[in-house]
Parts: C-alpha cells; structure tokens; sequence
C-alpha cells in the first residue's frame, strides 16, 4: 500500500499511540470517580477514532487530494485568517477584563490572589504587544 | 461581489462539486461564491473563467460592481 499523505500518516499514528497509551492508562489506574472515568474513556475513543481516520486516509489517493484542496482551499485560508486575529481580539479583552478585576479586588481587599490575577493577565498583554509589535515589523519589510 | 458563477454553471450543467474540482477548491467556496459571500481571487476567477470560456471581466462583472462601489464612495 503506497502512502499518498505523508502528513495525515504520522499524525494518525500519533493519534492512535497517544490513544492507546491513555486508553491503557484509564484501565490500569482507574480514576475512582466513574464520572471522570467515563469522559477519560470517551477522550480515548475519540482520540483513537481520529488516529484511525487519520491513518486511513493516508492511504487514500481520493481523500488525500481532498485533504489538499481543503488545506489550499482560498476560502478556508481567509477563515483561518480572519478568525485567528479574532480569537487573539477576544483573548485580549478577557485579560484585560481580568487585569482590571484583579486590581480593583486587591485595591479593595489587599489579597494576593487578587494581585496575581492582576499582573499574570498584565504581563501577558504585554507580551502580545510585543510580539505584536515585532511581527508587524517582519510584515512591514517582508511583504 | 455580483458573479455570473452560476447562471454561467447552470447553464454548462454542471454541478458545484465538478466545478470545485476543475478548479480545485471545495465546493463551499463555489457556494459562497453564488451566494455573493466571497469575492474570489484574481487566479481563482480566472480558472473559471477558463472553464466557462469567458473573460474575467464578463464572469465577474467588473463593469457592473465597479459602477456599484464608484456610487458607494459617491455616497460617503
């Protein structure tokens, strides 16, 4: 059998080692809380039907040429070039929504929790400024 | 963006799946494509524009959606 997604074979392989092994974890150890149990075990299967799917296609001319349009597909590509920044939008109103929180919760009750829930979110929106700021630079030059 | 995509498609009897393969994107990019959601890229229009045997500006109605946006920004 020839191998037409190189990609798509070792991530189902990946997928179904990384299965396996959690599925052989769940029933070596198991968890005493059954609720948990179950949705480790229903993880697994998903992760295992995944690999398998994954690792099918890899010998699919038909789905590999799909798996290419797919990934080239214009439309899908703007998607992901639309929603990336958006998702980045929004984790930044969360930080700061939570940096804000934080400072007022330990302006008011002195707490350390308070403070930490102030500066991790603000370190962090300070990084991605950073980043932001150097990323934008490479495209000024590059594009 | 206004295209002839479809009437143009229907006409050829074909449906948007063959289409999509011909031009070798998905057939929910030629969807959104009929249904005026996506505007297509210059390499993109001129595959169909192959396909159906016209020019670009004839597929994409450039003359039309340019009269469109010149009245937009008129309006501003």
């Amino acid at each position: 059998m020839k191998i037409y997604n190189k990609k798509g074979f070792l991530s189902g392989i990946f997928w179904i080692v990384l299965a396996l092994w959690s599925i052989i974890h769940d029933f070596g150890s198991p968890n005493p809380n059954t609720m948990v149990q179950i949705r480790d075990s229903i993880i697994s299967l998903f992760l295992l039907l995944m690999g398998i799917t994954s690792f099918w296609r890899a010998f699919s001319k038909k789905a590999t040429k799909e798996d290419i349009v797919e990934e080239y597909d214009e439309r899908n590509r703007l998607i992901k070039y639309k929603s990336q920044p958006r998702m980045l939008d929004i984790a930044y109103a969360i930080l700061f929504v939570f940096m804000v929180c934080g400072m007022i919760g330990y302006k008011l009750t002195a707490n350390i929790v308070w403070g930490c829930i102030f500066v991790i979110p603000g370190f962090l929106l300070g990084l991605f400024l950073i980043i932001e700021i150097f990323v934008k630079f490479y495209y000024e030059k590059h594009e | 963006m206004k295209t002839r995509v479809k009437e143009l498609r229907t006409a050829a009897k074909m449906t948007q799946q063959q289409l999509a393969d011909l031009v070798h994107v998905s057939s929910r990019t030629i969807i959104s494509i009929e249904k005026e959601q996506y505007s297509p890229s210059l390499m993109l229009a001129y595959r169909m524009a192959q396909v159906f045997g016209v020019t670009i500006e004839d597929l994409c109605c450039l003359k039309e959606n340019k009269e469109l946006e010149d009245k937009r920004y008129e309006d501003l």
